[in-house]
Parts: C-alpha cells; structure tokens; sequence
C-alpha cells in the first residue's frame, strides 16, 4: 500500500526520480554550505584562508558523493531529506557570521 | 559494515539510473580528454609550420624587448610571453586589457612571427570540449561536465559495491559467453584496470574548477571576497593604476633570473618560469610577474609566482603557495598532465582508453538489456542510434576534424566560416550525421561507422603525407616524433576498427553470438 511518508511504498520509478532529484539539488545545497563552513572552521584553526578553502572543497566534493549513496540506499527518505536542510540552514547562517566575526 | 541485499539493490539502481542520464556526457568528456593528453603533440600534427621549429632555452629578451619598444601601451594593458618548451616550442605573445590585442607567435630564434595554419587545432577544439563541452551560454557545458564529474564518482563507489564476488567478478573476461556477458565482463575489467583515474580525474576536474562551482561557498572565509579567494589561490599582484606613465622594462630575462634564483635559493632545485607578465604595461604601476606554473619534475601545479616592479625591480610579491592549497594542486597538476613524463602521459592516455570503453560498455549493456526486456522495437532503435553516436559517433567526427584540417585549402571560407570554423563544422556535420546515419540503418550501424572510423583514420595520416611530404616513417628517423606518434596512433585505430568491421560482419560469428545470448539468456540477473 502507498504511504506517502514510506518512499519504498511509492511507485519504483516515482521513488527513484525523487531520490535523484534530492541527491542532486540536496546534496549540492548541502555540500556547498558545508565547504564553506568547514572552509571557515578550518581558517579559524589556523590555516591560511586559500588551504581552507582548498581542503574544504574537497571535503564537500566527498560529501555530495557520500550523501548521494545515502540518499539512494535509506529507507527514511524524508527524514534524511529534512536533515540536510536544516543542516544546510544552520552552515548558511553560521558559515558567514563565523567568517566575520 | 556487513552489506546487506537490499543495499546492494539500491546501489544497483543507483548505478544504473545515474549512468543512463550521464553516460553520453561522461563518453564525450573521457574521449576529448584522452585526446587531450597529447594536445599539445596534436597541434604539430595540425599546424605543419611548428614541426620543424626546435625549442631553445635561452634569451628572451632579443626578441620580446623590440616588441615592448615599438608598443604603446594603456595603464591597464597587459603583456604576456609564454617561453618555448620542447613541447610548445614558439614563443606566445598577447596583449590584452588595453585598445589594442594581440595574439601572435614568434619564433624563438629568429623573433619573426609564426603564421600558423588557421585552426582550433587539439587545444583550441578538442582541450576545451573536454571541460566545457563547447557550450558557452551562461557557462551551461562547466555545469554539465561538473555534474558528470560528480556523476562518475558516484558511479564509482556504486559500481563498487554491486559486486558479491568483487575480485572474481573484476578479473573475468568471457569473451567467447554471449554478448551481454562478455560485454558487462569488458565492463568491469575496464573499470578495476583504471579506477584510480576514474576516480582521480573527476574529482581533480570538479577541484580545477571549484571557483565556477561554488564561488560563493569558497570566499566565505574570505568575508565573501571572491577577489580576495582568487588571489589567495592564484597569488596575482594586479596593483591598481597610479595614472601616471610608466617605465617599459628593459630586460624580461633579468627577471627570470631572480625569480628562478629565488625558487632554487627555497626549494633546492631548479624551478623554470614558464610565462612572464607585464601587468599595467603602461602605468608607473607596472609590474612584472614570472609564473612558474608547471615544474617538469613535480606533479602540483601553481608552485608560485614572483611580482616585480618594471622600473626598480624591487620585489613586491612572492607567492607560494601553502600546504593545503599544495594538496589540492597537486591533484590539479595530476589532471592537467604537464609534468615531464612521458611514460605516465602514456599511461594516463590508455587509462582514458579505458575509461571510453568502460562507460561504451555500460551504455552497451544496459542497450543489450532493454532488448531483451523486449522493449518496443522504436525504442530499441533510439536507443541504439544514440548508443553508436555518441560511442563510434565521437570518434569518426573526431577523425573527421583531422582530415579537414588536411583538405581544406589555406583561405578556405565558406557559409560566413573562415577556416577554423569550417574544420569545426566538419566535426559537428559528421557527428550529428552519425546519429542521423545510426536511426536509418539500426544495428548495421555498428559496422558501417566501425568502417568509417577506419577511413578516417587511414586517410587523416595519408593526407598528411601528400600536404606535408612527410610520412610515419620519414618522421619517425629524425622528424618530429609527435607528428610519427599521431600518425601511428591514426593508423592503429584505422586497423583496429577494420578488424571490428570485418567481426561484425562476420554472419557465422552473429549467429553464433546469436545462439549463445538465446541458450544463456536467462543466466544473467
């Protein structure tokens, strides 16, 4: 039976589309405010802002990625998709205000 | 971890999908990158007048410093030498930023300028359709390849964990099993033979153009200055214009000296400028910069550049790069190839060979599955003539464009093309007719196209040889060995796609290839 909350119970090609779909928008969104948080963490611990920055590039390339195998193998489509908002909510709003203060 | 089924499945679906959408942008991308790993060794192959010019390593200055004293330049110009390398061995100068620009290149001896045939040529053409796929509007080709380039990685680690038996699975090779299993076996060996490089070359990819990505998300702990980011990574001293006339210098080679002594005095070994810049070329703000971009003996690249000012030569600026911007250049350097290795840029060369069979078998396999799903015959089709155009397609247009860099005359112009744009219009024609061709003639399109790769390759180096007088053999005993090495690689794809055209059309072989995939039909998942 379909349980909207349930993404396995939706349609297979319905349930993989949405997953692609949040694997791709999410997990960019997602990544790219977490390089530029950890790109501010790590220049606040001491290292150049230019090797932050590079560090923490690739630190989000391997996040999407990571994100992307996740988003495609959980059950709990909706809960990860939340998470990753929110997540992406608090490094947009910290990732700046660190950075200037 | 313990790898359950069910995450196995999902990675599955995963691998599949995420092919499906990606695949012909990934086939394009690893091809035109193969081929770029010699671009450089292409160009001489198309422009016939650098072939016999040998690279010097001395002075600059006898023939830069005229051309800086004839010129007049405005407070924000910007001059630029290249210095010859045996690989480039001509002299580029440009002037830009001002009312006049200039792109010309001279000869490193006698200081003339060089008139070049007039292409694209392998760093013009096939260089840039590698990142950004020819596609310039708003920057949609750099999204494209950015979000293959992610793809692929993801297509990595799922491909990864599909496999039960990973080492069994990797290390068979059935070829005499039917066509779908022999083909997912190519699948599979291609990818284990060179998964460090499936893996390196898109992240690298993804990091050299990081600033185009996420701009925004990198000059954060800049306070938002992506001009403040650039610097930092590129270590350019632009200073800003005093509006006052400047001092033209006098001697570029005076600079290289320092700034060569400088990196030899911290590094302990000699570093060679590669390019030299005049910033602000007529302000009393100018400044010269020596660029070290590309040691042959180091695979990071951006190993650092020395600012000067023009007129009293003190230093203003010696960047060097840290070490967290070293890791991440020196997956950068691994990309761009240009250290002085020719056995790894073999080697890069074949593991991008493998790369275009790996995903040419991936679209081949899922094609073969559609099949024998039993989807709708016009469906088969599409799929099908999108399958051999984008795998034989790219290749015979790629060939293409070398012959009608031989064929066309000089001043060739034609439909408002000058003659670069008629090479590539050559390129284009033939690919979008082998999609064209592919629909009409369904699963003969195989052979046909493996039949014309063939004869684009065998004529390309045959038309060398009648416009240039110079032949594989001829070059390879004292010519140029770039021109003997295209020449070689032209005629073995010639002979091997003639050796696929002659298999394909071997109707005892497709009727037994036939019977195996009906008695083994049911052996694959």
């Amino acid at each position: 039976m379909t349980t909207v909350w349930r993404p396995d119970s939706w349609p297979t090609a319905l349930n993989r589309t949405v997953r692609l779909a949040v694997g791709i928008i999410g997990g960019f969104l997602t990544s790219q405010s977490l390089i530029a948080l950890s790109g501010v963490f790590l220049s606040r611990l001491g290292l150049p802002p230019g090797d932050a920055a590079s560090i923490a590039l690739i630190f989000g390339i391997v996040l999407f990625v990571g994100l992307a195998v996740w988003i495609a193998s959980t059950r709990r489509l909706l809960m990860v998709t939340a998470s990753m908002m929110i997540g992406t909510a608090i490094a947009s709003y910290a990732a700046p205000a660190l950075a200037l203060t | 971890m313990r790898i359950t089924d069910e995450f196995r499945k999902s990675m599955n679906w995963l691998h599949t999908w995420t092919g499906i959408a990606v695949s012909g942008v990934l086939f394009v991308v690893f091809w035109m990158g193969t081929l770029t790993v010699f671009h450089l060794e292409i160009n001489k192959w198309m422009q016939p007048e650098i072939r016999d010019i040998v690279s010097i390593d001395g002075p600059m200055d006898p023939v830069v410093i005229p051309l800086i004293n004839e010129a007049e330049f405005g407070p924000q110009e910007q001059v630029f030498f290249s210095r010859p390398s045996a690989r480039t061995p001509l002299i580029r100068y440009r002037r830009f930023g001002g009312e006049e620009r200039t792109n010309t290149y001279l000869h490193p001896a006698t200081g003339e300028e060089v008139t070049l045939t007039d292409t694209l040529g392998a760093s013009g053409f096939f260089y840039p359709f590698h990142y950004s796929l020819h596609m310039r509007w708003i920057g949609i080709g750099y999204w494209i390849v950015g979000l293959a380039s992610i793809a692929m990685l993801v297509l990595t680690v799922s491909g990864v964990f599909i496999h039960r038996k990973i080492f069994q699975d990797f290390f068979s090779f059935r070829p005499q099993k039917n066509l779908r299993r022999s083909t997912l076996d190519l699948h599979n060996m291609t990818a284990l033979i060179a998964l460090p490089s499936h893996i390196l070359f898109p992240l690298s990819g993804i990091l050299i153009f990081g600033l185009v990505y996420v701009p925004d998300a990198l000059s954060v702990p800049f306070g938002g200055d992506r001009a403040s980011y650039t610097e930092a990574r590129v270590g350019y001293y632009v200073p800003e214009p005093e509006g006052r006339p400047g001092v033209k210098p006098q001697s570029l080679d005076a600079f290289i000296e320092r700034a060569e002594a400088v990196w030899m005095d911290r590094d302990g070994r000699r570093a060679r400028a590669d390019f030299v810049r005049v910033i602000n070329a007529g302000d009393s703000s100018s400044t010269v910069m020596v660029h070290h971009s590309f040691a042959p003996r180091r695979v990071a690249r951006a190993t650092g550049n020395i600012s000067f000012d023009t007129a009293t030569g003190i230093l203003k600026k010696d960047f060097q790069p840290g070490n967290g911007r070293l890791a991440s250049s020196w997956l950068e350097g691994a990309h761009f190839m240009r250290y002085d290795n020719w056995l790894v840029r073999w080697l890069f060369f074949f593991a991008g060979l493998s790369g275009c069979a790996m995903i040419g078998t991936g679209m081949l396999f899922w094609m073969r599955t559609r099949i024998r799903r039993g989807f709708e015959p016009l469906s088969v089709r599409v799929i099908r003539a999108l399958t051999v155009g984008i795998v034989l397609g790219t290749i015979a247009s790629s060939g293409a464009f070398l012959v009608a860099n031989r064929l066309l005359p000089a001043d060739a112009r034609a439909a408002g093309l000058d003659r670069a744009g008629l090479e590539v219009a050559a390129f284009f024609t033939v690919w979008i007719g082998t999609f064209l061709h592919a629909g009409l003639r369904d699963k003969a399109a195989w052979k046909d196209q493996c039949m014309l790769i063939s004869g684009v390759a065998l004529l390309a180096p045959m038309l060398n040889w009648l416009t240039t007088d110079t032949f594989l053999t001829s070059e390879m005993f004292g010519g140029s060995a770039a021109v003997a090495g295209t020449d070689f690689i032209l005629l073995a794809t010639a002979a091997a796609s003639a050796f696929a055209a002659h298999r394909l059309s071997s109707p005892e072989r497709t009727a037994k290839r036939n019977t195996a995939t009906v008695l083994a039909s049911e052996e694959l998942h």
